[in-house]
């Protein structure tokens, strides 16, 4: 009995051995926890090409999943594997992908269109790819995947989700990257408990996060006293303290990475407690009755705003504006109901950089982005463009925002946002403190 | 064919067919209009369906060459001898394929093939037969002039209806996608010198002698206008002009001085290109012009970044004509498509009614091959957006022959900039010559 009980143990050890030797996940992305604005700092070696097409959204029954919006330019998240790692290994790469919509084949370019790619470079600069097409025209949500094995040269490895050149809209979750895989089971939808990650050498943070519910397990070893962790102190410690909030939940876009950030882009000489309001969206009358308490409002010229103060405007006079008035921030605002303005081509990046212009100039924006008017008549005239690509340049520049869906709301949003700024990018104010109101002023613009 | 040309002919045509409307993403469509004209050459000439001849360097001619020696040929003139034939050897045949689709010509694309007439010019050393075969989808045609005079020039001409086959002759319908031009000569013995030059098809009833004045004269306001990086340093073209031209009328009415914004790879760029620009204008006679480096308020401006966040405010604050924008090898390193960013500058200022000459990224001869592939990938970036929008580019490596005297850290130095900047005012007297005929 003893014999037979120690061969079937033998062959089970022997199994599980195997079975942890057969593969490695190296990663599972479900996107539930990724900050696609915040990438630089939590994910540094992976790569948004063309930003704005990209958000994470919400699917029902998959939580949160990446939209890539093509819109005929090369949006992509690529995600870099530790090449030293996987030289000589089998590879599969795998996610699930949605394409409802369909999309225009480019003459000759059979290649352009939504895709899981796997592309290893070798030393002598050749590819090689694997991956999948994402079929259009499906209504449910597509297992795709490919395998290569890497080749023992290979120079370089990279995931990519991607939609090259055309205009298509398409979901994609569940990205997976296995070493070794056992090609006979579905792909990973959870990394394994316990998995050391690290997809790139030099990604700084662990990935993907643990599970919340799960406890660590204690360290063998005699126990040793808990040793605090050291309490931080000094603005950045502040800082980290901001509430997180979105504009979807919320209506006011910011956070701890973004208030750290912010402080490492302040500059002496802004004139303290000055804030302006400018952009297409103002004059609004919500805002000629209440401004946020203790601060100033600075004066601005008919050229910053009014209908005809789009971003392109605003790019335009803004620097002599900032170097007169010194503004410590700024409000832009976006149309509230259609005007005679239309969006350009570069709409969103004219958005970022009219945000990326007063971060080099000292001055702190905040993006006000403008409310969706899907039931407008004329669809060309919808601001719902105008809103994504306001949305996605403040995500891009890591800029606070605030939503202008609901007009009566929009004094207190300002006011709470002069609050966060005083609070945890300029740490003037005790971060417990009460949050500050709205009051009465007088408009200030010339 | 390309002589070294830096635009593959191939760039030249996907911009030609790329019309600019089409870059503005998200824009309504147009309303339906009348009918799209036939494609000419020479929209002036509007008998004139085809016209080579042989004066550019990207000439449409395979498997000959390109000759300026050949009898009979005005000083600087260019024609072209027909190569031999691997298929005809023991007839002493030569030939030369002329790549018409290549270009939008559709022949006889509709029209009646009795409306349509060819003719090409032939010079040779011995008599013999001159042939023109057209190819189409399915099939071929082709028609000869027998015993053609030796060592004169020559017109060889036929009405396209008399082209034949065993099987009939064209049908107006169809679209002919080849030229061959052949000559195949009395004495089969050697191999003849036979040279060709204006090859033109007309349409309209009208004989190729009728319109040939017309069209050399077309032909050389085209060439007139034309430059190209390989030869010039910078390119310009009628594909230009006319994207420009639809540019600046879309960004409105305009009253702009000569001045030309300098935005450099790096702060401090500017002054060593203007410098050089200043010198490199009173040389070319190139009168009026001010070239004012960007700045900001808080100091000097440079690279890419501050292409997109500063140029809109120097634009406005000068008024400027131009803007003359140097891309580096650090905007060509930087994350995600730097391309992009590049486009969003182009657009802007062209928005703006501004014209913009880009500067492509160095690549110092002494750049590692995985950086050097960065910087191609970035300019063949910007190279394909500048053609499509009309825009004029130089390329600083041709401009200082990739000599390591001008680079210093992957970056043009003050010598490489100043054999730049010598390019960019020859750049912008022609584009301004061109564009807005001489102030």
């Amino acid at each position: 009995m003893s014999a037979r009980l120690a061969i079937v143990l033998a062959t089970l050890c022997a199994c599980a051995a195997f079975t942890s030797r057969a593969g490695e996940v190296l990663l599972v992305e479900d996107f539930e926890k990724l900050d696609l604005a915040g990438l630089a700092s939590s994910r540094p070696n992976w790569v948004a090409g063309s930003p704005g097409d990209l958000t994470i959204v919400e699917e029902a029954g998959h939580g949160k999943v990446l939209r890539i919006n093509g819109k005929g330019g090369w949006p992509h998240l690529s995600v870099p594997i530790d090449v030293n790692k996987v030289r000589g290994h089998q590879i599969r790469v795998a996610a699930i992908a949605k394409f409802t919509g369909t999309y225009t084949p480019l003459p000759g370019k059979d290649w352009a269109r939504p895709k899981l790619q796997l592309i290893v470079k070798d030393k002598s600069g050749k590819d090689s790819y694997a991956g999948a097409d994402i079929q259009p025209g499906k209504p449910d949500w597509q297992n795709v995947e490919g395998v290569i094995t890497v080749d023992k040269d290979a120079d370089s490895a990279n995931v990519f989700l991607r939609v090259d050149l055309v205009t298509a809209e398409v979901f994609f979750d569940d990205l997976s990257i296995e070493m070794d895989p056992d090609l006979k089971n579905a792909p990973p939808k959870t990394m394994p408990a316990g998995t050391p990650v690290a997809v790139t050498p030099a990604n700084p943070t662990p990935l993907p996060t643990p599970a919340p519910n799960k406890t660590p397990a204690p360290a063998p070893g005699p126990s040793k006293a808990p040793v605090p962790a050291p309490v931080a102190t000094g603005p950045e410690a502040v800082a980290k303290k901001a509430p997180k909030s979105t504009i979807d939940d919320g209506g006011i876009l910011f956070g701890p990475e973004m208030a750290v950030a912010l402080q490492k882009q302040i500059k002496a000489g802004a004139a303290k407690n000055t804030f302006a309001l400018l952009g297409p969206g103002i004059p609004l009358k919500e805002l000629d009755a209440k401004l946020p308490e203790k601060w100033t409002r600075v004066g601005s010229t008919e050229k910053l705003f009014g209908p005809t103060a789009g971003p392109r405007a605003l790019l335009a006079a803004l620097p002599d504006f900032i170097s007169k008035n010194k503004p410590e921030v700024i409000f832009f605002f976006g149309e509230t109901v259609p005007g005679p303005r239309k969006t350009t081509s570069t709409e969103h990046f004219d958005w970022e950089d009219v945000a990326r212009l007063c971060l080099r100039m000292g001055a702190m924006p905040v993006i006000a982005i403008s409310p969706a008017t899907a039931a407008a008549a004329n669809p060309a005239e919808a601001r719902e463009d105008l809103r994504t690509a306001m949305s996605a340049a403040a995500g891009d520049a890591n800029c606070p925002a605030i939503d202008l869906k609901v007009p009566s709301q929009i004094p207190r949003k300002v006011a709470m946002m002069t609050d966060l700024f005083d609070k945890f990018v300029f740490c003037r104010v005790e971060p417990d403190a009460p949050v500050a109101g709205a009051t009465k002023k007088p408009a200030a613009d010339e | 064919m390309s002589k070294a040309a830096v635009f593959p002919l191939s760039l030249l045509l996907i911009a030609t067919l790329c019309p600019f409307a089409s870059l503005r993403a998200g824009e309504d469509a147009p309303p339906p209009g009348p009918p799209e004209k036939p494609w000419r050459p020479f929209p002036e000439v509007q008998e004139v369906l085809f016209y080579e001849d042989f004066e550019n360097p990207e000439s449409l001619g395979e498997k000959g060459k390109l000759v300026a020696d050949a009898p009979g040929l005005p000083p600087g003139g260019h024609c072209y001898e027909l190569g031999e034939a691997d298929w005809g050897k023991n007839e002493k045949a030569v030939w030369a394929p002329i790549a018409i689709n290549k270009t939008k010509l559709k022949v006889p694309g509709g029209t009646n093939p009795n409306q349509i007439w060819v003719q090409a010019m032939f010079w040779t050393d011995d008599s013999g037969d001159a042939t023109f075969k057209f190819k189409h989808g399915s099939g071929e045609y082709e028609d000869t002039q027998r015993a053609i005079k030796e060592k004169t020039w020559v017109p060889v001409i036929m009405r396209f209806s008399d082209l034949h086959n065993k099987n009939g002759r064209p049908e107006a319908e169809q679209v002919a996608n080849a030229l061959e031009v052949i000559f195949r000569p009395r004495d089969k013995k050697k191999v003849p010198k036979v040279y060709v030059d204006d090859i033109i098809i007309t349409t309209g009833g009208v004989k190729p002698a009728d319109v040939l004045a017309r069209a050399m004269m077309a032909r050389k306001s085209v060439l007139d206008l034309t430059r190209s990086v390989a030869r010039d340093g910078f390119n310009y073209s009628p594909h230009n002009q006319e994207v420009l031209k639809a540019a600046l009328k879309a960004a409105g009415l305009r009253k702009k001085p000569k001045t030309a914004v300098v935005l450099g790879g790096k702060s401090g760029d500017a002054d060593d290109l203007i410098k050089g620009m200043t010198a490199a204008a009173a040389k070319l006679k190139a009168t009026g012009f001010t070239f004012t480096p960007a700045s900001s308020p808080d100091g000097a401006v440079g690279g890419v970044d501050d292409m997109r966040t500063m140029l809109p405010y120097n634009l406005a604050k000068e008024n400027a004509e131009y803007a003359i924008l140097a891309l580096s090898y650090a905007d060509s390193l930087k994350p995600g498509r730097p391309s992009e960013s590049v486009r969003v500058v182009l657009e802007r200022t062209l928005a703006n009614g501004s014209i913009p000459v880009v500067i492509l990224a160095p690549a110092a001869p002494s750049l590692k091959k995985e950086e050097k592939t960065k910087v191609d990938t970035f300019n063949n970036g910007v190279i394909n957006l500048s053609l499509q929008m009309g825009i004029t580019i130089i390329d600083p490596n041709l401009a200082n022959k990739s000599a390591a005297t001008a680079y210093e850290n992957n970056e043009l130095n003050a010598a490489g900039l100043d054999a730049v900047a010598s390019v960019a005012a020859a750049s912008i007297k022609h584009i301004d010559a061109n564009l807005f005929g001489k102030k």
